[in-house]
């Protein structure tokens, strides 16, 4: 588990990382979501025990992460750019990774062979930058972390390796309850794998939700009244109220079957029920919460 | 063992080594190249001609200047590849990502530098062993002096290499670490100079030379070089405050280090904290350095003070620009704002001499022992050599003395150090220890404040100035005396006693020579003494006792230039366009105008005056010796009068 406690990050004067609290449960593959600047490479480095944060704690299990060797076995950091040493194949960087991560299994390391098809002792660094980013997943994947943080993982990879690479994450989380921690600007990216996000806004959380809990818990109703009653909903959550024409659109939080039940007592002359896009729910929370969603991803 | 192998990272090592080793590689090659094979080659040669002992006998001087320039180079190199991921952000974040403490990661690429650099050391050193011990058939080196050299060496390289990886933690910008890793080896002396050369200005009677020449040269490895390898014997004192102060580097780089900030990278300044410690420090040097612009090119005061506002300026925009990393500062000024107000103050503050320097004279009854110098470079070499000789301790001489400083310190001018080169120095040795002493740049007619006090004349003054009172007479092994033009004559004195008699009358006579310049014979004497440098002195006819003893000895003849050896002195106006040429004399002037002696009298009259009186020369004096067909020229000037 992860707990974040009133973390700060300043740079010089700026406060680029500004959280209270927030936990993360072993098993979660966890989004971390927020526009260009909003502090999540920062964060990511920070629970990654990269930077030390300026106030505040990180607790893997209970234990700090900066400058902790144990912890830090576990836990494989992936940047957005990816670095390798210079001149080095793939084979010595296995070999490298071998004698930091006490855990690296030479049998995934095969397996992720015969998955990535790259040849192993060509040098890193004439490879193609998505192949790259492919080597240091096959590395870090190999080295069976408990704990994987991953800024901007997907950018420059083309949709059968995303595939690929998705499975195995997901297969690790399944088998070995993996802790995955995925930054992205963009939410369609990471729904489908993610079962939690966060948002981050200028350094400071403006959501942090269990997907399902969102899916089951916000509703979009459209009704339509020969007389519109007054006070509709007012008992509920709403986040967003439209009207076109005798139409309403409502945007609610809450139990559906109360929902349900509220709607045949005001005896609509049209009702209907929709889920909602992941990302719709988004625009519709933060926009409940005073944030224009535009503004905050792309 | 197991410690070791625990904490050894055998991948990280050889990541270190694809990065610096061929660095160690190289430097041993050019090692072996330069001084391995520059010390076979000189056994080769030295059992070939083993008569012939003029062979070096210091290892550094194989190879010129190359290792010298190596032991500076080598490990600044080293440094900057080891510490290139510190400043690289994508590098220093996955470093800093690995299971490794900061302490493992430090201690990895440290180690490894001090390693790579002191194995081609010891390689060579192994090897001038093994060439020692099958090659060196006269024992022209010793084991001592391989010692030495390695010694030297490893020393010398460990503090650079201390130095750079120190000024690597400062900074996030390899560029920058590289620079500074000079100016940091540089500093102690550089900032010194600039810091003495601005308070010349505010302290007239400070003493430059004397604080730059005796302490601070030694305190940086490259200002010091010439010493490190020029001294026969090895400064052991030098080379284990090297050592420390490698390691204390280390060890402070170290704690540095773990509390560097990862995001640093790319920043010309790692610590926030650090930034105004260095525009200030910047702007203030930059402002020394435009005094010391005025300086040598001796602007008045006024237009010092616009160098102050101009160079530090200048300075202070440039280490913006160096925190900044853009060109873009020109709108911050607060930060000078504080500088000029505080650097005001302390012009102001020194100026008005606060601390009572410049008029600071020790009493009477403080003072122990007093100088006067007026050739400070010898007195210290001298001093530095032989120990001190006595100075003044009688009160009316000391009197005399601070009569004079009295006054050097009314008639001193705060740019006198720029404008004149010559310079008196007056030293106190007080009671408790101490030293004052003052320096007062002169000059030529302000020098006659000096002669009017007739220090010059003094015994003491002589004992302590001259080198014929700091050598030993019973070490010196021989006295030539040579003529000062062609080898006229030449005289070898070499017994025992006679060496020491005749120095005891050389005393006696420079005790006693006249203040004013002298007619010099036309010999010199040397005296030589094995491992010091030769005492020359022109023999004059005022050395009287000197002369009597050569009578004496019945040596004159074999020794001396005298009358009796000049067939003939012909004089004729002096003409500048004819040079010296004794050709164009002979051939110039009219019998009329030749002036011809040939008597014995007439003769010594005219050697008697060969002075040069400083005057502009008005006659030219051909001085034809005996069976020598070309004369020496010589020129006298007003005070020349024609014997009968």
């Amino acid at each position: 588990m992860i707990s974040v406690q009133h973390l700060k990050k300043k740079f010089e004067k700026e406060c680029v990382v500004d959280i209270d609290d927030v936990m993360i449960e072993r098993g979660t593959i966890y989004g971390l979501l927020g526009s260009n600047g909003a502090g999540k490479t920062t964060l990511l480095k920070m629970l990654s025990g990269i930077i030390k944060p300026t106030t505040g704690t990180i607790l893997f299990e209970n234990e700090p992460i900066y400058e902790n060797k144990k912890l830090k076995e576990r836990l494989i950091f992936i940047p957005d750019q990816p670095f390798f040493f210079q001149h080095y194949s793939i084979r010595q960087l296995a070999d490298f990774y071998r004698e930091q991560y006490p855990s690296f299994d030479e049998a995934r390391f095969n397996e992720c062979e015969q998955i990535f098809k790259l040849d192993t002792k060509k040098k890193v660094h004439t490879f193609s930058k998505g192949m790259q980013r492919q080597v240091s997943f096959w590395l870090a994947l190999s080295a069976m972390p408990d704990y994987l943080i991953l800024d901007e993982p997907f950018d420059g990879l083309d949709a059968v390796v995303r595939k690929k690479i998705k499975n195995l994450i997901v297969r690790d989380v399944a088998e070995r309850n993996m802790t995955v921690l995925i930054s992205s600007h963009n939410l369609r990216e990471v729904e489908d794998l993610c079962n939690y996000i966060g948002i981050i806004h200028r350094g400071k959380y403006v959501i942090h939700r269990d997907i399902d809990d969102l899916k089951t818990d916000v509703h979009k109703v459209q009704i339509a009244y020969k007389t519109t009653p007054k006070a509709l909903f007012s008992n509920f959550n709403v986040l967003h109220h439209e009207t076109r024409g005798s139409v309403h659109m409502f945007i609610i939080k809450g139990d559906l079957d109360a929902i349900d039940s509220y709607i045949k007592e005001t005896a609509p002359i049209l009702s209907d029920v929709l889920p909602l896009t992941l990302e719709e729910i988004f625009v519709y929370e933060m926009e409940g919460i005073g944030y224009a969603m535009d503004h905050v991803l792309v | 063992m197991r410690w070791i192998t625990s904490w050894c990272k055998k991948e990280l090592t050889k990541q270190n080594f694809r990065l610096a080793g061929w660095l160690s590689v190289g430097y041993f090659i050019v090692l072996l190249l330069t001084i391995v094979l520059g010390q076979i080659n000189m056994l080769a040669e030295a059992n070939k001609n083993p008569g012939d002992y003029y062979y070096y006998d210091n290892l550094m001087l194989h190879g010129g200047f190359i290792p010298a320039v190596l032991l500076f180079i080598m490990p600044t190199l080293t440094a900057l590849v080891l510490f290139r991921y510190l400043h690289k952000q994508d590098a220093s974040d996955f470093i800093h990502s690995l299971p490794s403490t900061r302490k493992v990661i430090y201690m990895h690429h440290a180690v490894f530098g001090v390693i790579s650099i002191l194995i081609p050391q010891l390689l060579t050193y192994i090897s001038l062993l093994i060439v020692n011990q099958t090659m060196d058939q006269h024992c022209l080196l010793s084991l001592v002096d391989i010692n030495n050299w390695f010694h030297l060496s490893a020393s010398t390289a460990l503090i650079v290499f201390g130095v750079s990886v120190f000024v690597a933690m400062l900074t996030g910008v390899t560029l920058v670490q590289l620079i500074f890793t000079y100016i940091f080896l540089f500093l102690p002396v550089g900032l010194t100079l600039l810091v003495v050369f601005n308070l010349h200005y505010a302290l007239p009677g400070l003493s430059m030379n004397y604080l730059v020449e005796d302490v601070i040269l030694h305190f940086s490895p490259l200002t010091d070089i010439n010493h490190v390898f020029m001294e026969a014997n090895l400064n052991w004192t030098k080379v284990t405050v090297y050592y420390g102060l490698a390691v204390i580097l280390l060890v402070f780089s170290y704690f540095l280090y773990k509390r560097r900030p990862v995001e640093s990278a790319n920043q010309a300044i790692a610590f926030h904290s650090l930034k105004p410690i260095f525009i200030y420090s910047f702007t203030g040097s930059f402002m020394m350095i435009g005094g010391m612009y005025a300086g040598v090119f001796q602007y008045e005061l006024p237009i010092l003070f616009l160098m102050y506002l101009i160079f530090s300026i200048i300075g202070y925009y440039i280490s913006q620009m160096i925190v900044e990393k853009t060109w873009r500062v020109f709108g911050k000024v607060k930060q000078y704002g504080f500088f000029i107000v505080g650097a005001t103050i302390l012009i102001i503050g020194f100026s008005l001499d606060i601390t009572g320097f410049v008029h600071r004279m020790p009493d009477l009854d403080e003072i122990e022992e007093a100088y006067v110098i007026d050739d400070d470079y010898n007195f210290n070499q001298r001093t530095n050599y032989y120990g001190r000789q006595p100075g003044f301790t009688d009160p009316d001489d000391i009197k005399t003395i601070q009569a004079l400083h009295e006054d050097l310190i009314n008639s001193a001018e705060r740019n006198d150090f720029i404008n004149y080169y010559r310079s008196i120095k007056v030293m106190y040795i007080l009671t408790d220890g101490s030293e004052v002493v003052r320096e007062y740049s002169l000059g030529e007619e302000k020098f006659e404040l000096f002669d009017n006090y007739h220090i010059n004349n003094h015994p003491m003054y002589r004992r302590y100035s001259d080198p014929l009172f700091y050598i030993d007479p019973a070490k010196a092994n021989k006295i030539e005396v040579k003529s000062t033009y062609y080898n006229y004559k030449e005289l070898k004195i070499t017994n025992r006693d006679q060496i020491v008699e005749l120095i005891d009358r050389l005393r006696q006579d420079a005790l006693s020579l006249p203040q004013e310049e002298q007619a010099y014979m036309m010999n010199i004497l040397s005296i030589h003494i094995p491992g010091e440098q030769e005492v020359y002195i022109n023999l004059t006819y005022d050395h009287e006792a000197t002369l009597e003893w050569f009578d004496e000895q019945g040596l004159s003849e074999e020794a001396l230039i005298l009358a009796e050896d000049v067939e003939k002195i012909v004089i004729v106006p002096f003409k500048e366009d004819l040079y010296y040429e004794p050709a164009s004399y002979e051939t110039a002037f009219s019998d009329e105008e030749r002036q011809v002696y040939t008597s014995t009298e007439q003769i010594d009259s005219l050697l008697r005056q060969m002075i040069s009186d400083g005057s502009e020369p008005t006659y030219m004096m051909m001085i034809y010796l005996q069976h020598l067909s070309e004369p020496m020229m010589q020129t006298v000037g007003q005070s020349f009068v024609f014997p009968d």
